[in-house]
């Protein structure tokens, strides 16, 4: 369990619970997580509305480095944008040799294309993570139903994002199950959550919020599970204005789902920061952890 | 020198636009020994053919060339005519200037030149021709027609109606196909079953049919006219000779098994009926081996069998399942390690089934009613004695078995008390010994005689029994000595044996092992030593030399030795036993670490150096294994061991003493109950045999082992296995009472009813009490029957898409009312699982709102299948007509792509349902999802170029039709070919639609391709008429182009024989002159009736002693010298 690790920019800012809770459970359960020194942003929709080549570049960059630095290890990225940027990237170059040489040339720099890019629906879900996360939990959140939300980039496009199904992936509610939590079945597990069109058109954007949280909601979701810090942002960010703005009754909080794996293995609310959340989230977490733990 | 005439056809366009036709003229006026060229606009019509012959009178032609077309389309057309002249049908040969030449060359001069060299090479072939004269061979007039839908049946009807006999061959167990399974049919709305099962009932009562169900055609040899079949007829368990299809015996299985004639919306029993009508009307057993549960059992209990007795409340039928194999149900539902739940399949998903719990209800039930009963004895009495050393479960369970066959059996038990291990090994917290002795009771009453304080070598001998009358004995007297520490000082008091510890607490004795107790070892005796000891007021450490992970003792066992408050010291070992004046007062132990795995894989021990410790003990209790005590058998006159110490017997409990036979702990060393019973069975067989002669299978029947994968099961709902009571913790610490409670009756039949049916059949055998015609044959197999035929119809039919896994985005299958078509047709006929009223699978509601969704896996490549399914715009059509027609204010959506209606009154159909209301939406559906009970439908209305929304109650999906599942295997074995998607070939689209490639086979319906019904029956009557007019001949003319031994090149290698796939060729005898001598030798010889000119052997033949007639070897050079020269 080690790799070369792409944090990503949202881990500085707006992920910082995604941050804290990593580190926590990375630590509980063994993983290395090398962060390759130098990296750069993905560009996120940015780049590549703006240019191909420049959302190429920003990541065969990052990649190159990567390879530079960490042969042997595969590229662990938290982020479901930064995921999608990187293995279009990783895609381009592994698609001809001509299309190599022309990344090459573009960051001028040495780059092969070996190293595989994963996601950290990935990393967690591998058995030796799935055995290590079984051995440290120690309070379980017994009974919590969780809507797992893997947003659209980590599933698609299916032949560059794979591994997991497009339509109803299970990654992520396999792992969020080893916490004693429930995972629900429901619909919106890959529909788009909006990603950056929330800064720039809201009118389009909420909308699709709404219809996710709705769904959850109807099939008896108490909390969010997210693997991206732009879905977790837009769906806490937007809940109690829909609330506010439609008469909606929604009180779903939205969690990182290594916030859950980290309660789960012991760490308080605050240390990992779920209080950091727009959407109240602290209160729902503190019921389920005295639950949980007394089973202990 | 010959005369060869060339004729050179236009083909309409087809050849003469893509090659320069006189120039091909011109070049083959000049070939060799070519008389007479000619061209001509269509060579294969009748003035086409009238030129050539009048060309063979006119110009004196001995041999033809026709440039035309493949020789597959119109050689034969060809022969024919030059049947009709003075030429041999032979003498021709077909230069292919269409498929080789014009259709796939551009260059209309390179063509030529091509068309040429094409014309060239077969005038120089023709040249060598030779006359071949055809053969003749017997046909046999019996058709073998395979699929019993729509199409096989119609197919053997006319074929039977023309006066030939038939056999039809059908997979299921009825007759019928996918028909029966409609509602109606459009577009008159005719009823399904109304005009089908006529068909069924004709085919059953025909002379000339003989159905055969339950059956699959295993291997096909042979030609037209001559093939031979093998076909396996699959055991169906009950004898349909005597099968009155009174349906008694599905009224007793109580087997709850999914119901696939309802594409799994209904229920059926494991003995059924396909439906209603089927035919034949007789039952048929779906087993598809034993049980997990069972086949894992060591004594093959009937686990399943009791089980789905107790589902479904008839306790006293289970306990009489269980007590087919043994009396213990109480006692086995107590202390059982139940290997069958660990084996059981709903590991793969939850939790196993309790299975051993579960008996122990059915035990406790009827002790508790008072219907435990006596156990029937039915046997006539026989007179032979019997003889039982040991009352242990081996020795009782041997008892049992032989006094239900009539036996005289006593039992000889040395100890005060009968039950062996049972009763002084197993303490009472873990079996209540009143449950002992009213099972043990049971065999009294059967008429055992037990003679308890009896110790052989003692008080009896083996030769004053034979000298009483005793024809055969069983020893099983368990093993009831301990192994030893071999530690030093292990003799000093206050030492003692776990077993010697047990059953002094077992006969009521109150040892008083004082404070401090350490027991060594863990397996289960050490536990049940432990908490023996804890229950005497000790304080109790458990001394294990490896860690848990190695204990051989049953999980739960340790748990609750645990929980009861049994402490454990893993990874220690005693060196040393210390003794103040020869009373123990402590033990030095060391530390281990775990070294390699040994032979069994499991760890060894090692001691750490310095790591000794010593322990303060008032009792220390051996438990690291027992020993057989020899030396009571040995006075008696038994000496046979093995290295271990335990008595030497095979397998089949014999030793080398014919009347002597050995089980048990006794014969294997120590070993559990359910062990002891399994060789308890075995021995009563062996003594059987052994007493009658006979040679009757020791082991219990059993099939191979069902198992299930976990993907089966995904749908499977999940449920806790039930929670077993236990008394207050604190009774446990001190008391000996039972600690588990078992079962209430609702916790018993909940846990029943969770299991899956693994094998379907449970093996209760409830069908076989119930059937008064004794039909019932449950150890029945496959039977292969040869049979020879003339023709041969394919009628495998179709199989709907598995849509599930392709379109996750319509819930991949977890939304049960998202439904297929066919699915659709069972909830609306009224033999369907809801008698025809339109109910939603997941609530048993009538929806209002039903979206019906087209071209599901048809007509979408990226999914599924490129092609048009053909038969879902008029059932989609129908089925929305159904809808709107039988659920008043309900609405119908339907999303298609195109709406196909190209057939009689079927355009003016799909107009009426327009007209009944349904919307026809043009687009397709991008994702349905579920939200309050509702399917919403997210799709596309193309025509308005808008996203459109449908909240759902129902979602029919109209699917594509796919080939039958096996289609390709069978193709194999027919020799024919499929296309792409699996669908079988025809021998031309429009021309020989319902023929192969290989004569004498024949296709109809929708194993050729999606069809309706009207042209699928269309299709069955024409591939009737096609074996009708082959077998008008008594007799067919054979190809003569087969291949030809020249003796005298023959050097009788035998080469040929192995190469040639039709078996044809052999070796024989000749007798030739060489020089003055008459001497005998070997060559190949070919059948002519098997060979089919494939040539392998021509190719083979290293002296070139093998021509293919019509292909020579002559001919071939003459063909590449007229090429390359």
């Amino acid at each position: 369990m080690k790799y070369s690790y792409f944090p990503g920019c949202a881990m500085k800012g707006a992920g910082k619970a995604y941050d804290f809770s990593i580190k926590y459970v990375t630590k509980k359960i063994g993983m290395e997580l090398l962060e390759i020194d130098d990296w750069n942003c993905c560009g996120a929709t940015a780049a590549h509305s703006t240019s191909a080549d420049l959302a190429l570049g920003l990541n065969a960059r990052t990649l190159a480095l990567a390879e530079a630095q960490y042969p042997d290890l595969e590229i662990a990225v938290p982020c479901a944008a930064c995921y999608s940027a990187l293995r279009s990237a990783l895609f381009s170059a592994r698609s001809s040799k001509e299309k190599l040489a022309k990344i090459q040339d573009l960051i001028e720099m040495p780059y092969e294309g070996k190293n595989e890019v994963i996601s950290f629906l990935e990393t967690f879900s591998r058995p030796d993570a799935m055995k290590a996360i079984t051995e440290n939990v120690v309070k379980p959140l017994g009974g919590l139903k969780v809507a797992c939300y893997y947003g659209c980039l980590t599933s698609r496009p299916a032949k560059i994002a794979g591994p997991d199904d497009v339509e109803n992936p299970m990654q992520m509610d396999d792992i969020v199950a080893l916490t004693g939590a429930i995972s629900v079945d429901w619909a919106f597990k890959t529909e788009c959550c909006g990603g950056a069109h929330h800064v720039s058109y809201q009118k389009g954007a909420v909308p699709l919020v709404d219809r996710i949280l709705r769904n959850a909601q109807a099939n008896g979701a108490e909390a969010i599970a997210t693997a991206c810090p732009l879905c977790c942002l837009n769906l806490d960010m937007r809940q109690g204005e829909l609330n506010k703005k439609n008469g909606t009754d929604y009180n779903i909080p939205i969690y990182y789902f290594t916030e859950l794996l980290a309660m789960s293995m012991g760490a308080t609310p605050k240390e990992v920061g779920v209080e950091k959340h727009f959407f109240p989230a602290l209160s729902l977490m503190e019921k389920y952890l005295v639950k949980g733990g007394s089973a202990v | 020198m010959s005369r060869i005439g060339v004729f050179v056809c236009h083909c309409g366009s087809n050849i003469a636009s893509g090659v320069h036709i006189d120039k091909v003229v011109e070049a083959a006026k000049l070939f060799p020994n070519v008389v007479y060229c000619e061209d001509n606009k269509y060579t294969c019509s009748e003035p086409g053919q009238f030129k050539i012959k009048a060309a063979i009178v006119e110009h004196r032609l001995d041999r033809v060339v026709v440039c035309t077309c493949s020789p597959r389309m119109h050689e034969s057309t060809f022969r024919k005519m030059l049947k009709g002249t003075t030429i041999n049908p032979y003498m021709l040969e077909v230069a292919n200037l269409r498929e080789q030449c014009s259709w796939v060359h551009t260059d209309k001069d390179k063509a030529t030149d091509k068309a040429i060299s094409l014309v060239r090479m077969a005038a120089a072939k023709v040249n060598e021709n030779t006359s071949l004269f055809p053969s003749k061979i017997k046909v046999t007039k019996r058709a073998l027609v395979i699929g019993g839908g729509i199409a096989g049946m119609q197919t053997a009807l006319d074929i039977a109606d023309a006066g030939h006999q038939v056999t039809l061959v059908e997979r299921e167990p009825s007759i019928g196909g996918k028909m029966v399974m409609l509602d109606k049919t459009f577009p008159t709305m005719d009823c399904s079953a109304c005009i089908s099962t006529p068909k069924m009932v004709e085919c059953s009562s025909h002379p000339n049919i003989t159905i055969m169900t339950s059956s699959e055609v295993e291997k096909v040899d042979g030609y037209i006219g001559n093939f031979q079949a093998i076909i396996r007829q699959k055991a169906r368990y009950v004898d349909h000779s005597l099968c009155k299809g009174c349906s008694d015996c599905m009224d007793a299985c109580p087997v709850q098994a999914r119901n696939n004639f309802d594409l799994g919306l209904g229920k059926r029993k494991a003995v059924y009926t396909l439906f209603p009508q089927a035919v034949p009307n007789k039952a048929v057993i779906e087993k598809k081996g034993a049980s997990p549960c069972k086949f894992n059992c060591p004594a093959h209990l009937d686990a399943h069998g009791y089980m789905a007795l107790t589902g479904v409340g008839r306790y006293e039928e289970a306990l009489g399942v269980v007590r087919r194999t043994t009396p213990f149900a109480g006692v086995l539902g107590r202390v059982c390690f139940h290997p069958c739940e660990e084996n059981c399949s709903r590991n793969k998903i939850d939790q196993p089934l309790a299975i051993a719990t579960v008996k122990r209800f059915l035990a406790d039930n009827a002790r508790k009613s008072g219907k435990l009963g006596k156990i029937a004895v039915t046997a006539e009495p026989k007179d032979q004695k019997i003889a039982i050393i040991g009352s242990g479960p081996a020795g009782l369970n041997c008892a049992y078995m032989l006094a239900l066959e009539g036996y005289k059996v006593t039992v000889f038990e040395a100890l005060p008390k009968p039950g062996g291990m049972l009763k002084v090994g197993i303490p009472d917290y873990r079996l209540d010994k009143a449950v002992l002795a009213e099972e043990i009771k049971l065999i009294e009453d059967m008429g055992v005689e037990i003679k308890c304080n009896t110790r052989i070598g003692k008080d009896i001998s083996f030769k004053a029994l034979r000298g009483k009358g005793y024809k055969a004995f069983f020893i099983a007297i368990g093993a009831h000595t301990d192994s030893k520490l071999n530690v030093p000082g292990e003799d000093a008091l206050g030492v003692v044996a776990g077993v010697d510890f047990l059953r002094e607490s077992n006969l009521g004795n109150n040892p008083k092992p004082g404070k401090r107790v350490i027991v060594v070892g863990g397996g289960n005796v050490a536990m049940d030593a432990a908490r023996t000891a804890l229950r005497l007021g000790s304080d109790v450490t458990v001394l294990y030399r490896r860690s848990e992970a190695e204990m051989p003792a049953n999980a739960l066992e340790i748990d609750h030795a645990r929980e009861e408050g049994v402490k454990f010291e893993f990874l220690a070992a005693p060196m040393e036993i210390i003794s103040e004046n020869g009373k123990l007062s402590g033990v030095k132990s060391i530390r281990n670490r775990l070294g390699e795995p040994d032979a069994k894989g499991r760890r060894s021990p090692v001691p750490i150096p310095g790591s000794e410790f010593i322990l303060g003990v008032d009792t220390l209790i051996k438990a690291i294994g027992q020993k057989v005590v020899q030396e009571d058998l040995t006075a008696a006159g038994f000496t046979l061991y093995d290295r271990w110490g335990n008595i030497a017997a095979n397998a089949e409990t014999k030793t080398e003493l014919a009347d002597v036979f050995a089980g048990g702990d006794a014969q294997t060393g120590p070993a559990t109950v359910i062990e002891a019973i399994a060789a308890g069975n075995k021995a009563a067989k062996a003594i059987m045999n052994y007493l009658e002669g006979t040679e009757l299978p020791i082991e219990p029947y059993l099939m191979p082992e069902a198992t299930v994968e976990a993907d089966e099961l995904k749908n499977v709902p999940r449920a806790a296995r039930g929670r077993m009571p236990m008394i207050p913790i604190q009774d446990r610490r001190s008391t000996f009472k039972e600690a588990e409670l078992g079962f209430d009756e609702k916790t018993a039949v909940a846990e029943a009813l969770r299991c899956v049916n693994c094998a379907v059949c449970s093996e209760c055998r409830a069908c076989e009490t119930a059937c008064q015609s004794k039909a019932i044959l449950r150890e029945q197999e496959d039977e292969l029957i040869t049979q020879d035929f003339g023709a041969i119809v394919v009628t495998t039919g179709y199989e709907l898409i598995d849509w599930a896994p392709l379109y996750g985005e319509y819930g991949g299958g977890r939304y049960p009312d998202v439904i297929t078509g066919l699915q659709f047709e069972r909830l609306v006929n009224a033999s369907g699982p809801t008698e025809g009223h339109i109910l939603r699978p997941s609530d048993q509601t009538e929806p209002k709102n039903v979206v019906i969704i087209k071209c599901v896996g048809s007509r979408d490549e990226n999914k599924g299948k490129a092609y048009c399914s053909r038969a879902c715009c008029m059932y989609g059509a129908k089925h929305a007509h159904q809808v709107l027609d039988k659920i008043p204010d309900s609405r119908c959506y339907v999303f298609y792509m195109d709406v196909r209606t190209a057939g009689k009154g079927y355009e003016e159909f799909y107009g009426r349902t327009r007209e009944d209301g349904a919307m026809y939406l043009r687009g397709r559906v991008a994702k349905i999802y579920q939200e309050g009970g509702k399917l919403i439908c997210k799709g596309e209305d193309s025509l308005l170029g808008k996203a459109v929304t449908v909240e759902a109650d129902m979602v029919v999906l109209e699917t594509a039709m796919v080939p039958s599942p096996g289609v390709v295997k069978l193709a194999g074995i027919l020799g024919i070919s499929t296309d792409p998607d699996k669908w079988l070939n025809e021998a031309h689209p429009k021309l020989r639609p319902v023929e192969t490639n290989s004569a004498g086979i024949f296709l109809a319906g929708t194993c050729q391709g999606p069809k309706d019904i009207p042209d699928t029956v269309a299709q069955a009557g024409a591939a009737a008429a096609k074996v009708s007019a082959l077998f008008s001949n008594d007799e067919l003319e054979t190809n003569p182009m087969i291949s030809k031994v020249i003796d005298e090149k023959c050097s009788g290698c035998g080469l040929c024989v192995g190469c040639c796939p039709y078996t044809a060729i052999s070796l024989q005898e000749i007798e030739e002159r060489v020089g003055a001598l008459r001497v005998k030798r070997l060559v190949a010889s070919v059948n002519h009736a098997l060979c089919q000119g494939c040539g392998a052997c021509a190719g083979a033949c290293r002296p070139g002693a093998i021509d293919l007639q019509g292909f020579s070897n002559r001919q071939l050079l003459e063909e590449v010298d007229a090429l390359c020269l």
